[in-house]
């Protein structure tokens, strides 16, 4: 049997450059090929790696595997997982880490099941097990309402890991690493999949995973009309981004890139202002990594104020121009 | 087990949320996959599919047969019509066991389990919001707002 040692971190590039989710798989990864007294490995695949193999090293990879054909430059699931494929045989780690993202998600199960072994998706933690150097995976469940923590006998060990939940490490550009060029050959023939087009509906203007502060809006606002005028205002005043609860997208009152959740986008600003939002556990599962949450909502039992760090019980109408107001003020005096 | 052109399939479970289902069959089966699909149209032996990604939407073509997950913005449910009830309460659905499909015991349920449930817990919430009160709404609201300037957060 081949012997698995190390963690191959799965990366992802955005527009040429290392991924933040990547970053913050190095950062858990390499915490974990640190318990494990082992190296941190991580693949990068695309027509052209360039520079971000430089940086995951920056970011504490030991190692980069750098796989560059011109049938990976966009994601496709047929060629990634025949290119991932290829790096574990090369490298047969112990741990494997990708993205639970629109990428990861895709091609993680894929590789695991052609791996034959086991994979836990959207974890939240990672740890190794000192004694038998097994991963304990711990993940939501049940829409968020549960964490499960799973293990398995299986090598390599595999899981994907929900953006934000881990912090990278500081960038160090210091940091000594190698970075291998791995070729591989891919079936053309098995590639079945091919992108037509890709088509941004994204609104203008400030992403809503970089932003800072996010004022959201949920069933209780009622109709499109606030998410444009009055949570706009708030967001534009605090240099924010506006988002929507499921309902609220469902509704078309809102875009489904606003939408935060579980089956949405899942974000951790510093503020988080929930408005009319309930704060179903599936709405949560996508804002509670935020650092402060602020939550307004007519119903005193509501979850929100269960998740809330500040709440305000009273009709949004009421009480939203009245705090946009006094904001202003303060941020001018 | 019978002829396919697409296997539909949902992105996750609403219990285990884990979104491996469709993957898997696909692997297992040697097909191309497709997921987070929310528009799905065929001509000419190919599906062409819209794809969600975080920022819009990509357009995928896959050779058919292929797996497919959709999302749930693929579309609102059809109310049944009274007719479509009745016509269901005389269908009989076929209900497979394991053996019929050929598996064994020991490759179902817990014992063909590949990962192993170690802990299954609610994360305790700490519930210690401060509620800022006021005689009307736009009181509270205000209130709000000097109370988030005096914890630094404005």
């Amino acid at each position: 049997m081949a012997e698995y040692k190390g963690v191959l971190v799965c990366g992802e590039l955005s527009d040429g450059k290392l991924a933040a989710i990547t970053t913050e798989l190095l950062g858990c990864g390499r915490r974990l090929a640190d318990d494990l007294k082992e190296e941190l490995c991580c693949m990068l695949a695309s027509d052209a790696v360039g520079e971000a193999a430089k940086d995951a090293i920056a970011f504490g990879a030991d190692k980069v595997y750098a796989v560059e054909n011109p049938a990976l430059k966009e994601y496709v699931a047929d060629a990634y997982v025949q290119a991932a494929d290829k790096v574990v045989a090369e490298v047969s780690p112990r741990v494997v880490l990708a993205g639970q993202t629109s990428v990861g998600r895709d091609l993680a199960p894929r590789l695991a099941f052609r791996l034959g072994t086991s994979l836990s998706t959207d974890c939240l933690e990672l740890t190794v097990d000192p004694d038998s150097k097994l991963l304990t995976q711990t993940r939501p469940v049940y829409g968020g309402n549960a964490q499960a923590i799973f293990s398995s006998e299986l090598m390599p060990q595999m899981a994907t890991v929900r953006a934000k939940a881990m912090s990278p490490l500081e960038r160090d550009g210091s940091r000594a690493g190698e970075v291998v060029a791995i070729k591989v050959d891919l079936d053309e023939a098995k590639i079945a999949t091919t992108v037509q087009e890709t088509v941004k509906e994204e609104a203008a203007g400030l992403k809503l995973e970089d932003a800072p502060v996010i004022v959201s809006g949920g069933r209780g606002m009622g109709g499109p009309d606030p998410f444009q005028t009055s949570l706009k205002e708030l967001a534009d005043l605090l240099r924010g981004a506006v988002g929507s609860s499921r309902p609220a997208a469902d509704n078309g009152w809102t875009p489904e890139a606003l939408h935060i959740g579980l089956t949405g986008k899942i974000v951790a600003p510093d503020i988080y202002i929930a408005v009319a939002i309930s704060g179903a556990s599936q709405h949560m599962a996508g804002c509670s990594g935020s650092k402060h949450i602020i939550a307004i909502n007519k119903d005193p039992d509501a979850n929100i104020f269960k998740e809330a760090e500040f709440g305000v019980v009273g009709k949004y109408e009421d009480v939203l121009p009245a705090f946009t107001a006094k904001v202003k003020e303060l941020l001018a005096g | 087990m019978g002829e396919y052109d697409i296997i539909f399939c949902g992105r996750q479970s609403s219990d285990w949320d884990a979104g491996q289902v469709g993957l898997g069959v696909a692997e297992i089966l040697g097909l191309p996959a497709v997921t987070l699909a929310r528009k799905v149209e065929i001509s000419d032996g190919k599906a062409r599919i819209e794809r969600v990604i975080p920022d819009g939407y990509e357009v995928v073509e896959v050779k058919l047969p292929a797996v497919v997950t959709v999302t749930s913005e693929l579309g609102a449910l059809r109310y049944a019509a009274l007719k479509g009830i009745m016509a269901a309460a005389k269908k009989q659905p076929t209900i497979w066991k394991p053996a019929d499909i050929g598996l064994e015991p020991s490759q179902v349920g817990a014992a063909g389990r590949r990962s192993k449930l170690d802990k299954l817990f609610q994360p305790v919430k700490e519930g210690k919001c401060e509620m800022v009160e006021g005689e009307t709404g736009a009181e509270a609201g205000a209130a709000l707002a000097t109370r988030l300037r005096e914890a630094k957060l404005l």
